[in-house]
């Protein structure tokens, strides 16, 4: 199914509450799962995006717009003209912006990014996560995590003997 | 109300197993891994599992921490200094401090060697001072202070018949679940030179000696050369032999094998590196040594090399294709130490839990 020249194509996308997303297909395709049922011709009329309320998925459609490498008249990358370090950290700041949401919301859009595989909004979602990880005692962890420890005390202990490295 | 409707999609998110593993897979270093792993039983079996640790090496590669410089004067050690690579992530900085205020002032100006750095253990041998050809090996574990240092007990004693001599002496660490590992591989031929016997040797942290693992004899000459170092990889033994030749010895089908270089390829006079490739087999690289430019080091997998070139030394991360200055000689030095360089552990050892939790959750 290829592009017509004139004009952009647009697909439909709809989620499970009813509403529906005009976006461009080159928008929508950022997102490999949606890619992947356009290359299949599965989306002649419009797609139904399960499990992602009309909310969060116009989260998602707003970060695949702002990353989708436009094309110019030429069919070049736009990237081409504009210094990559310049939109490299254009977009960086844009996304310091886009991830500033409740903890909700963060772990509504890690949800979606992974089913609809959009590998950049993963990252940029799961990042807070890692950081708590990375950055607090294993107790703040599991709190923040809501995760219950199940460890035996000498299992945890033989596990932080073996690895003594990792916890300097 | 708002509180538990946070908590549930937390929970929805992370007791998704696909996600769960996503998210771990993103930590990047190997200490937070462990971190993560600890969290509870569940997240442990994730990080754990063998293809997971695949996935997360080749996401990742593998951590270059810094180098070594090895100054020697007068054939012995003046000293050994760590440097730094990393741009100073905050889940590494204990570990960078405990790099740079390890102390290895005990072997200054002593007959020693630094032999190798491998899996986050620095191997230096230290020669007696009245019977030159006798050392011993200390294992140290400069990332690991508390851990101390492991003396190897002195390397196996063969009893070589009339008319045999030896032509190479050589240590491998092996990585296993309990602790260090070394191998030590003899090779020894007789004075006809028209057969040889190889000699492999195992020691495990905690004996006393090295026992025997494994003995093989051909009716090849081996002649096996000092440099370049020899590697161990997937259970076989790489070894630069004569002027062009690579003997294999396979340690799981008691095996020797050999093969040729390339056409044209000879092993020069010096500056020539076995290390280990993608596909375990063994990776060359040459350098001409009339070039201002010198290989120093090429790490496994060919993904960094320490080059000299003037009075600096240059790292070139091959996969990055990036090249950057690391060290520039003080005045006072008259030549580029020998440069070794630290990698960060891995992988983490995760020990059998007595009751693993059912994979669903």
């Amino acid at each position: 199914m290829a592009t017509r020249e004139a004009g952009k194509k647009m697909i439909m996308l709809k989620s499970p509450d009813g509403m529906e997303f005009e976006v461009e297909e080159a928008v929508a395709m950022e997102s490999q799962t949606i890619r992947k049922m356009i290359e299949d011709d599965c989306a002649d009329t419009a797609i139904l995006i399960p499990n992602i309320n009309s909310k969060i998925l116009s989260r998602v459609i707003e970060y695949c717009n702002k990353h989708v490498p436009t094309t110019g008249a030429t069919g070049a990358a736009a990237s081409d003209t504009v210094a990559p370090a310049a939109l490299a950290e254009d977009l960086k700041i844009w996304d310091a912006e886009f991830i500033k949401v409740n903890r909700a919301t963060r772990f509504d859009l890690i949800q979606a990014a992974s089913y609809l595989n959009i590998k950049g909004l993963l990252d940029l979602t799961s990042q807070t996560t890692i950081d708590t990880i990375s950055d607090n005692s294993l107790e703040e962890i599991r709190s923040f995590l809501s995760t219950k420890n199940d460890y035996l005390p000498e299992e945890e202990q033989t596990i932080r003997r073996e690895n003594q490295w990792a916890f300097q | 109300m708002l509180e538990t409707d946070q908590a549930s999609k937390v929970s929805k998110v992370l007791d998704d197993d696909d996600l769960l593993r996503e998210i771990i897979i993103r930590v990047g270093f190997p200490t937070t891994l462990v971190r993560a792993a600890l969290v509870c039983k569940r997240w442990y079996h994730h990080a754990s599992e063998p293809a997971f640790l695949r996935h997360f090496c080749e996401r990742h590669l593998s951590c270059l921490l810094g180098f070594y410089v090895e100054d020697r004067e007068d054939h012995k050690m003046a000293s050994i200094r760590f440097f730094s690579l990393l741009n100073k992530p905050r889940e590494l900085a204990a570990i960078v401090r405990s790099l740079l205020g390890y102390s290895w002032d005990a072997y200054r100006s002593a007959p020693a060697n630094f032999l190798c750095s491998r899996n986050g253990r620095v191997f230096i041998s230290l020669y007696d001072q009245v019977n030159r050809s006798k050392f011993t090996v200390g294992a140290h574990s400069p990332l690991c202070p508390e851990r101390g240092l492991t003396v190897v007990p002195p390397f196996p004693h063969i009893e070589i018949q009339d008319g045999y001599s030896r032509t190479m002496n050589d240590l491998f660490s092996v990585d296993e679940v309990n602790d260090l590992s070394l191998l030590h591989v003899l090779v020894v031929s007789n004075m006809q030179r028209t057969k040889s016997t190889v000699h492999v040797h195992m020691w495990r942290h905690g004996d006393g000696v090295w026992r025997t693992y494994l003995t093989l004899d051909t009716d090849q000459l081996l002649d096996p050369r000092r440099e370049p170092k020899s590697v161990l990889a997937n259970n076989k033994i790489y070894i630069a032999s004569a002027q062009s030749d690579i003997v294999v010895f396979d340690l799981i089908a008691s095996s020797i094998s050999m093969f040729q270089l390339p056409q044209g390829v000879e092993y020069g006079d010096t500056d020539t590196m076995l290390a280990q490739a993608q596909d375990a087999s063994g990776y060359r690289v040459e350098d001409d040594s009339y070039a201002p430019l010198r290989i120093k080091h090429v790490g496994d997998h060919a993904e960094f090399m320490f080059l000299e070139m003037g009075r600096c030394a240059l790292q070139l991360d091959v996969k990055c294709m990036q090249l950057r200055k690391v060290y520039v000689m003080a005045e006072e030095e008259v030549r580029l130490g020998d440069i070794h360089p630290l990698k960060m552990i891995w992988p983490p050892i995760f020990p059998a839990l007595k009751d693993n939790p059912a994979s669903s959750k």
